[in-house]
């Protein structure tokens, strides 16, 4: 069952915290997180999360196709760094 | 959408022909063989089928440094399974020629693949470029590309064989010299573990 629209969507009370100092003081400093359900809203686009994945802090940079997704999705469990080719990179 | 050659000879390369230019990149890897006629089936990794159906001559070796590749021109390029693509290619007309391939990785010359955006890099341009902040304080070596659905991670060995992971955005990424095979960044505070 989805998530109510009334409620808006979720963000632990303490990253909340974290993001609304940041904005306020005007630092680029990445935020740590463990909360990998909480979901990226438009205030967090063009910061950078170091988001945990059980063992390391993943970096995550948000950009505007982000939003609405969580964070865990964006931090792997497993890492598999695949075989360098000819994969396209954007530099977004 | 299915790709015709004209040509169905196979273009075998002596060992070692290959220049600087020629540069071979990993596009995927053979998994197995389709139908009696030698068809390849190929998952990809690092390219789309219209991409491939766009190349005129594929290698077939162990790895991209593999002097012994196979050179062969694509005969028919057509969407397989999920992530895979089917491959004829000249000079290979019987299933077990195509099976006995299962394990090798398909090769494209870098050249030869589609031109990107001014904004977009092949992952094998930036492996092996060094990576400096701003202050020209070297943070180490490109050793691979991490793709999390975020912007792709830079994983980067420092010189005392840490791992430190970098996005490539362009707020981070300042300056992309390939030439010079560098890579300047401007790392937010907290991003570096010596930060």
């Amino acid at each position: 069952m989805s998530r109510s629209l009334k409620k808006g969507p979720y963000v632990a009370p303490s990253l909340q915290k974290k993001v609304t100092r940041s904005i306020e003081s005007g630092s680029k400093q990445v935020i740590r997180t463990w909360s990998r359900r909480s979901m990226i809203t438009p205030e967090f686009v063009g910061m950078t999360f170091h988001v945990h994945n059980g063992k390391l802090f993943v970096p995550v940079f948000v950009t505007e196709n982000m939003v609405g997704h969580r964070f865990g999705e964006f931090s792997p469990t497993r890492k598999f760094t695949g075989h360098v080719g000819g994969k396209r990179i954007r530099t977004t | 959408m299915a790709r015709t050659a004209g040509s169905t000879s196979s273009t075998e390369r002596s060992p070692g022909a290959r220049s600087a230019s020629d540069r071979l990149v990993a596009l995927g890897y053979v998994v197995g063989a389709h139908g009696m006629r030698g068809a390849l089936r190929v998952k990809l990794e690092a390219a789309g089928i219209e991409a491939v159906a766009q190349l005129s001559e594929l290698w077939l070796g162990e790895s991209e440094a593999d002097e012994t590749a196979l050179a062969r021109a694509l005969v028919r390029a057509e969407p397989g399974r999920k992530g895979e693509i089917r491959l004829q290619l000249a000079g290979l007309t019987d299933r077990g020629e195509a099976e006995a391939l299962r394990g090798r990785r398909l090769l494209a010359r870098a050249a030869e693949l589609e031109d990107l955006a001014p904004d977009e890099l092949h992952d094998h341009q930036l492996v092996g470029c060094r990576v400096e902040d701003l202050e020209g304080r070297e943070v180490g070596v490109v050793r691979g590309i991490w793709s999390t659905g975020a912007p792709d991670l830079l994983v980067v060995e420092t010189a005392d064989g840490r791992e430190q992971l970098v996005p490539c955005a362009r707020e981070i990424m300042r300056e992309v010299d390939l030439p010079a095979g560098r890579i300047v960044i401007d790392a937010p505070p907290g991003l570096l573990d010596r930060d």
